[in-house]
Formats: C-alpha cells, structure tokens, sequence
C-alpha cells in the first residue's frame, strides 16, 4: 500500500505534464505549436530528474533539450516555411495505436511489482554534481580529492569518452553546416519535375 | 512512496507516445520531435536505475546521450533542410526513392 | 665495445634490403634497389669484419709449439697409459698393479695439465663466448625458446664468410642480371637468402636454426625457379624444396628428441648436457636424424638429386646456393650439434656418406659438359669430403674446408656465370677459346681450378690437406677410416682431373659441336622425367641459344668480384697453414684446447695430396689437350653417368609416380567436391539476395513500421518469457 508523501504528488504532476505535453506534441498540427510542446515535455522531464537526485542532469535537460533544441527547430521551421504539418492518416493512426498500446502494456509487465520486492523499493541516492564531476573527467581508478577533504576514487573514468564526444559534436556542427549550406541542385528545374514525375509513377 | 516502477511506468508511458508519433506523422520535423520524446523516454529509464541503484554510469549515460541527441538533431535538422531545398517539401511520402 | 651491440645488425641489414627491394623495388630506378642491397650488406660484411676480429680478441690465445707439444704428449704418454689402466682392469691385474697404473697415469695427466697452461698465451675474455638471449616464447612451466645470439669463433668465422661472399656474388650480379625484367625481386630474394643464412649462423636455439633453416629453403625455393616461365624451372624448384622437406622431416624429429632429452634447445647448454645426460643409442638416433636434415641441405647422397636440378636458377643463385649459404648450412648444422655425433656412434655413419658421396660426384663430374652442371658435381663432391672431415673428428679440418670452399666455389661460379655471359652458351665444348678473350675471367678460373684441386699453396690444398689428416688419425679409432683415406684420395684425384678437363675444353680449345648433344642416347636431355617432349621443347625454344662471336670480357663489377674471390682462394689457406702456425686451428677448435699435429707428421700428407692433384691435372691433360671431342670412354659408361646412375629415374618410379598416381581422386575431390560446394554457397547467396532485395522499398515509413513492429515483437515476446 502506498503511503501518500508530497514527492509523490510532485511526480504524478510533472509526469503527467510531461505525458501530456508530448501528446500534443507528437500530434499539433502547426509545427510551432509542436516545438513548444516538446519544449515544455522536457522541461517537466528535466523536473522528474531533480526528482531523481539528479540535479546536474536536471540543468542539463534545461539547458540542452529543453532550450537549445527547440530553438534550432524552430529556427528551421520559420526557414522553411513548413509550419503545418501535413495531417496523419487515420488508418496509420489505427495502426500505430495497434503497436504503441500493446507495445506500452507490454512494457509495464515486463516491470517487476513492487511487492515481490523486485527492484522499486529502494529509496534514491541523491548523485552530486561533484561526484559526476569526478566520474565525468577523469579515468578509472583514480583518486581525486573532493571539496570536503575526503577522497573518491572514479570508478567509471569517461574522459576519453567525454573527450570523443565532445570531437563527434565537432563534426556533427561542421557536418551539419556543410549539408544545410549545400546549394539546391540548380541544372535545371525539368529534371526535379521528372524526378518528382518518377516519384508518382512509383506511387 | 515514490519507487522506481513510477519511474519506469512514466518512461514507457513516454516512450508509446514518442512511438505513436514517429509512426503516425509525415513531415520530417514531426518525426524528429517524435524521436526526441522518445530519447527522453530513455533517459528517464537510465538515470531512475542509476539513482535507484546509485550506479553512477546510468547519469554518465545520459549525459552523453544528451549530447549525442545535439549532434544528431543539427545532423537531422541539416538533413532536412537540404531534403526541402531539394524537393520544396519534407515529408516522408518524398523520400520514397531512398533505395536509389 | 661488445660485438654483441652491434651483431643484431648483421642478419637485419640484408633483410631490410629485402624488405624495401620488395616493396619499393621497383620505384627505385633501374639500379637503385641493387645498390641499396649491395650498400647494406657491405655495411654487414664490415660489421663482420669487426666481429670476428673481436672474438679473435676476446678468444684464448695459444703458443702453437705449446699446443703441438700438448698433443703430442696427449699422443704419446697418456694415451698410453690410459690403455695400460684399462688394459690392467680389464685382465683382472693385482689392485697393487692398477693402482700402480693408476698413479703413472694421474702424473702424466698432472704434466699434461702443466704443459696446457704453459701453451695458454692468455686467457679468454671473461665475456667469451659472446651470448645474449631475450625473451620470445615463453611456455608455462617449459625453458621456452628464448630468441639469442651466440658469437663465438665458429659463429664469427660462418658470419664473415656468409657476409663477404654473398657481398661479392651480389655485386657480381650487379652485372650480370642487368637484363633481367625482375631485376629489384632477384636482389631481393638474395638479400633475405643471405640474411637467413647470416641469422642462422648466430642463432642461440636450435628451434631458430630451424627457422632460418627453412627461410632458407624458401629463398632456394623462390630463386631456383627465378626463370619461372621455364618448366624446366618449375620442376627444379619443386624438386629441391620437396627433396629437402623430406630432410627438414629428420632434423625437426631430432631437434623435437632433442628438447625431451634436454627441456631446452639452447646451443649453449647442448655442449654441456650432451656428454652427460644422453645415452649412446640415444644420442646415435639424434645425430643420425640430425645428420638426415644436412644430408638434403647439403646434397649428400641419397639426397643429392635436388642440387643438378637447381642449375636451373641464374648462375649467381647458384654461387649462393653452393657457397656462402644453403648447403654450407648442413655441415654448419652437423659442427654446431657435435657434442650430440660424439657422445653417439654416428660418426662413423657420417664420414661413410660423405666419403662415398664425395667419390660418387667425382666420378659424375667428368661425364657433363655443362660448366654448371660439372661445379655442382664439384660442389657435391667437396661436401662429402667435409662431412668425410666431420666425421674422423675432423670438427676443425671440415670448417676449414667450408670456408675455403665458399671462396674457390664462388670464384668458380661466377667464373662460370663469366664464361656463360661471355660466350652466350653453357655447354664447354661451345665455347671458343675463351683464353684469348677473357683473361680475368681465365687467370681467375686458374686460380679457382687450382685450389679446387688441391695444388700448393693454394686454399684448396691446406684445408683438403687437413681433412685427410683427420682422416689418417682416425684410423686408430676405427679400421674402416683407412678404406676412407684411399676413398678421399681418389676423389681428389677425380677432382683435378675433371676441373683440369673443364678448363682445357672451355678456354683452350675451339668451338665444336657438343658431343653430348649429338649423342644418341641423349635425346631429349635429362627432361623427360617429369616433363612432356612439348615442355623440353618450349624451353629450349625460349632459350633461343645465340652464341656470341667472338666471346667479351667481364665488365668492373664483376671483374671486382672475381679477382677478391680469387685473392680468397690463393690466401685463404695461409691461416691454416705452418706458415702462420695454423693460426686458425688455433682459433676454431672443439674442446678446450686445440689439437695440433707436428710438421712431421704433416709432409707426408702433403706430398701425397700435391701428387695426386698432379696426376689428375696430368690426366686431364694428356687427354684433352689436343682433341677434346672424341669419347674417351664406351658409352653405355658416358651414359650410365649422365644419367646419374638412373637414382633419378628410380625415386620418380618408385616414389614421384605412385604419389601423383594417389593425389588425383584427391585433386578430383578438390576440383568437384570442394569446389562445388563454394559454388553451390555463392549460388544459395545470389537467389536469396534476390528474394531479399524486394524487402528494401526504399519508402521511409516502410523502414519504420518494420522496426516498431519488431520492438513489438521483441518486446512481447520478452515480457512473455519474463513473466512466466
């Protein structure tokens, strides 16, 4: 039996805000108005992870998806003028339900129940910001000296990793730039025309 | 109390959402955004065990999951606006000739 | 500074040419690649200059008077009181009377310790016998093979022998493979021939003996098939990998024997364990397996058939194969493993081969007229007296012999390479009076010739000399040796005589038709074994014979070699001779002291050997000098030795044939069987890449289905199993 606590209250809010936004995210027409959801959906996401313990992970969900994202989208919208979206077939809204709510029910009895003592009955070990510090930038095994005096040793050590990241994020800019910055193909209109024309012939 | 099935049931709530969305829209915008909800799904997932299980690589996880879904929304955005330019549309019913 | 620093560089050099001849090779220019070679190992062959005039230095220094008198002494007072000792046990004497024995005995060994340290000039570098190991494989609970260096004297002297000569021969085909298209893969195949050669005369550990061992038969393999697109070739080179495969089979069984009796490969540790922890039977099957590897590497009988064949490789291969490596290998192996042969009895098994095989090529060598053929013969010959050394315990007198070997056989050789070059043909009895054309190439060949034969004071005659001397004092161990002596004499009779022949048909006399083409019985050649009439005429078509009229001299390069060759071959011998007091009987010797016999003993020897050189010249001339074409012998004999007593046609039937007879419900598996199912899986691949290619539509949504309605699947059928 659950005890009612004020945590729990905070949790069914934001995630059913979070639930919510997204819905209407994945479904507004107007492009827009779907960005904006989907930038409030995280911005409750990034609630559950202060719910979490995860305070540094919170800010990071703020900062990146909730804020920078849905500013590039849309900038990418207003640029294209592809505001409205064009609306979903009724027969593959069906169909998708047909996947995503067997999928879903399926999903949430895979969970083990709490009352077998499976794996949801332990309390959350709040992560500080120090300690993912320490784990985040250096490598396994060493000892690093925390603000309070005491000593941690990093047991995971992602520096390489953090450091190939941060060259995939290098690329993925520089790639991105080239690839938005690539003219149209311009020899002639008559050939997009005929592309377009095999396009509805294959249809 | 709060358990990590809440959790876990919010993620795969999240993650059907994010599933009904990529398979039911057709511009390539939606789709992202859909797939978007979904990564969120996932991150979810990871830093609730992780703080459950106080297991510091699910955070670490996520981080770069984060920073990874960066990269791929510019690379994504990138595509799509060269999928645009090309075709004066963007959506999925135009890449049909991806097999060429 | 330890040559060990440096020695390391000795085999790797040469290998690097080949590494860089055989990558690059051909982006070098005509020559680059060549010079490159000849310039690393002309940094090889100084280094192992410098090494063995280090261990010459770092080697114990001995008075010749001081050893002359310690071995006579050992000759005439121990010895016999060690019969007299044995003698007395052996009748069951009074134990006052053996003890009596016993006391004169230990006085005389007392006196013969005395004279030992007198000889002593100084002792040896505390450092002697340069050795160094690393680790290389390591096995649990085993020695391991560790990779390791030893230098000492025989090591050093194998070294700078292999290095200066193969540098000749390499500078000699500078010249002499100009024409060739694959001019950069032959240098680089002659560099990696003498690295290996170099490396394996280091090597610490028998496993890496071995290993060389085979590099080398690969190289031999590769550079005796160097003119590939003659069959003659290919056969060739098949022939003499496989011939020596069934030999590597012996020695890689006696070096296993070796590691169960030892726990250990290490040459170091063979000469202490050998005397103590073998048996005799043991030991005996050790060597002889031992023995078995040499016997194909060297082309002793009845393993001597690959090395005719192997004329086939262009005529600096041959110098190679014949001198500075391959066949030097054997009786390297054989000198090296020694204290295995002398805790055994099969020593006496090792002079018999060598002995016979030595008068068995003398015998054939006057039957050929192919200048290369009659060398190959010699060399074959020659070899057989060095085992015939080897196994009197002659361990001194047989390395002497390699050595100048490797000098006058080189000369030999490229003086042949000379003569083939000059005069467009191989066959002696077409060359024209090369006398008046070639005279490098005619001094050079004398000075060869000569030491061949045997003649004062030319290298030849020293270590032959020694040799024979080993033989002589072996007699006391073992009757049979005395039949050896007459054995050995009578092929350096046939040895003087049948290279006296080559050098008056081919440099005196004029061209004439080759009485051994002509001759009825030749028809075909020595072909018709393993290949078909259309084969034979093939090659003899690519040949495209054209003489060359008149015959040119040898240009500088290989002028160069020939006369260093040659300077080799006249002063070579000195070093073993009174005349520097064997200084190298002093320097190259198995056990703790060397063994030196008085001059008197000696003359004898030599006037017997210079006689016998004489007559065979003699021989040679008087026969040949006026009219060479005219048979000498009946020819069913000329026949019976051209066709090498038929051994060859007797291991084709007996063992070539009924093999491929075997192979071919193998070859046909191979070709059906095998063959079918690979195609049968790449048939499978295309029509099921053709079903599959349908599933790709190349629609985005399409793709997108699929993978959710795969989650589904999965995901159910996850939670399904997790559930129940």
């Amino acid at each position: 039996m659950e005890t009612f606590s004020p945590s729990l209250v905070a949790f069914y809010l934001i995630g059913g805000a979070a639930v919510l936004l997204a819905l209407f995210a994945v479904t507004a027409v107007n492009l827009v108005r779907a960005t904006l959801g989907l930038a409030f959906s995280f911005f409750a996401v990034g609630g559950i992870f202060w719910l979490l313990g995860s305070p540094f992970l919170a800010v990071l969900q703020l900062v990146v998806n909730a804020g920078a994202i849905p500013i590039v989208t849309i900038f990418i919208v207003m640029m294209t003028r592809a505001r409205s979206a064009k609306p979903s077939r009724p027969t593959s809204a069906v169909l998708a339900l047909l996947v995503a709510i067997p999928l879903l029910v399926a999903t949430l009895l895979f969970v083990p129940s709490p009352a077998t003592g499976g794996l949801g009955t332990t309390q959350v070990t709040p992560l500080s910001v120090e300690r993912l510090g320490v784990e985040l930038l250096s490598q396994r095994g060493r000892e690093s000296t925390l603000s309070d005096g005491s000593t941690l040793t990093s047991e995971a050590g992602t520096l390489i990793a953090f450091e190939a990241t941060a060259v995939v994020l290098l690329v993925a800019f520089v790639g991105a730039i080239l690839l938005a910055q690539r003219t149209p193909v311009t020899e002639s209109s008559t050939e997009r025309d005929t592309e377009k024309g095999l396009a509805d012939a294959d249809a | 109390m709060l358990t990590l099935n809440h959790f876990l049931g919010l993620s795969a709530l999240l993650f059907a959402v994010g599933l009904y969305g990529v398979l039911t829209r057709r511009n390539l915008i939606a789709v992202l955004i859909s797939v978007e909800v979904m990564l969120n799904a996932v991150l979810i997932n990871f830093v609730a065990f992780a703080r459950y299980g106080d297991n510091v690589q699910g955070d670490l996880f996520a981080l770069f999951i984060v920073a990874i879904a960066a990269a791929e929304v510019a690379v994504g955005l990138a595509i799509f606006l060269n999928v645009y330019k090309h075709n004066g549309a963007a959506d999925t019913d135009v890449l049909r000739r991806m097999k060429q | 500074m330890s040559p060990l620093s440096y020695a390391w560089l000795i085999p790797l050099l040469p290998a690097l040419g080949f590494g860089v001849n055989i990558l690059f090779g051909y982006r070098l220019g005509k020559r680059g690649g060549a010079y490159l070679s000849i310039g690393l190992l002309l940094v090889s062959t100084l280094l192992a200059t410098a090494l063995l005039v280090q261990v010459y230095q770092a080697a114990p220094q001995w008075d010749a008077h001081g050893v002359v008198e310690v071995t006579e002494f050992e000759s005439n007072v121990v010895a016999p009181l060690e019969e007299e000792v044995a003698g007395a046990l052996a009748i069951g004497a009074s134990a006052g009377r053996v003890e009596a024995a016993r006391n004169d005995l230990n006085a005389a060994l007392d006196e013969l310790h005395a004279l030992e340290d007198a000889a002593l000039v100084r002792a040896a570098d505390p450092r002697f016998p340069f050795s160094a190991e690393i680790d290389w494989l390591n096995i649990e609970g085993e020695a391991g093979l560790p990779f390791g260096f030893v230098l000492d004297p025989l090591a050093a002297l194998m070294v700078f022998m292999v290095a200066f000569v193969s540098l000749l021969i390499h500078l000699f085909s500078l010249e002499y493979m100009a024409g060739e298209d694959r001019y950069p893969t032959f240098f680089a195949y002659i560099s990696l021939f003498a690295a290996a050669m170099l490396a394996m005369v280091m090597s610490r550990n028998l496993f890496h003996v071995l290993l060389f061992w085979e590099l080398m038969g690969v190289m031999s393999y590769l550079l005796i098939g160097f003119f590939y697109k003659k069959t003659a070739a290919q056969q060739a080179m098949k022939k003499a990998f496989l011939v020596t495969k069934i030999a590597d089979l012996g020695l890689m069984l006696g070096i296993f024997w070796i590691y169960r009796e030892f726990g250990t490969l290490d040459l170091l540790a063979l000469e202490t364990l050998a005397p103590t922890v073998l048996s005799a039977s043991v030991a005996t099957s050790i060597g002889l397996l031992l023995f078995v590897g040499a016997v194909g590497k060297s082309a002793q009988f009845p393993l001597h058939v690959w090395l005719l064949d192997a004329m086939e490789g262009p005529t600096p291969v041959s110098a190679m194969i014949h001198a500075a490596t391959m066949v030097a290998a054997g009786v390297y192996l054989v000198a090296r493993t020694y204290p295995v042969f002398e805790a055994g009895n099969a020593l006496l098994t090792v002079a018999w081969i060598g002995g016979f095989t030595a008068l068995f090529a003398a015998i054939l060598a006057p039957a050929f007229a192919d200048i290369k053929k009659i060398l190959a013969w010699s060399t074959v010959s020659q070899l057989g007296l060095m085992f015939l050394g080897l196994g009197a315990f002659g361990w001194t007198a047989a390395l002497f012999h390699l050595i100048t070997h490797a000098f006058f056989k080189a000369l030999l050789f490229l003086c042949s390479g000379a003569m083939i070059h000059g005069s467009g043909t191989q066959d002696i009895f077409e060359m024209d009076q090369l006398k008046k054309y070639m005279p490098t190439t005619r001094w050079t060949f004398i000075i060869g010739g000569l030491s061949l034969a045997g003649v004062v004071p030319f290298a030849g005659f020293w270590s032959k000399d020694e040799v024979m001397l080993a033989v002589k004092a072996a007699v006391s161990t073992q009757w049979s040796y005395a039949l050896l002596i007459v054995i050995g004499y009578g092929a350096s009779l046939l040895t003087a005589f049948y290279v006296a022949r080559a050098y008056l048909i081919a440099f005196e006399q004029p061209r004439q038709d080759s009485p051994w083409k002509t001759a009825a019985w030749n028809e075909g050649g020595f072909g018709e074994l393993n290949m078909s009439a259309a084969e034979v005429e093939a090659d003899r078509a690519r040949e495209s014979h054209h003489l060359h009229d008149p015959p040119h001299e040898v240009g500088y390069p290989m002028g160069t070699a020939l006369w260093l060759l040659a300077g080799g071959a006249v002063t070579l011998g000195l070093v073993g001779s009174p005349l520097t007091d064997f200084a190298l009987q002093r320097f190259v010797y198995l056990g703790a002291i060397p063994h030196l016999e008085p001059i008197s003993a000696q003359w004898l020897g030599w006037v017997i050997g210079t006689a016998v050189a004489f007559a065979g010249i003699g021989l040679a001339y008087r026969l040949y000098r006026e009219d060479a074409a005219s048979e000498r012998a009946p020819w069913p004999l000329v026949q019976l030795l051209q066709k090498r007593f038929y051994i060859d046609h007797l291991y084709y039937l007996v063992f070539a044939k009924p093999l491929t007879w075997l192979t071919r419900p193998v070859a046909w598996m191979d070709r059906r069987l095998l063959d079918g199912l690979v195609d049968a899986f790449a048939w499978l691949v295309r029509v099921l890449g053709d079903v599959l290619r349908r599933a790709q539509t190349g629609r985005l949504e399409h793709y997108i289905w699929t993978l959710a309605a795969t989650a589904l699947v999965l995901v159910v059928a996850l939670s399904y199993g997790g559930l129940s």
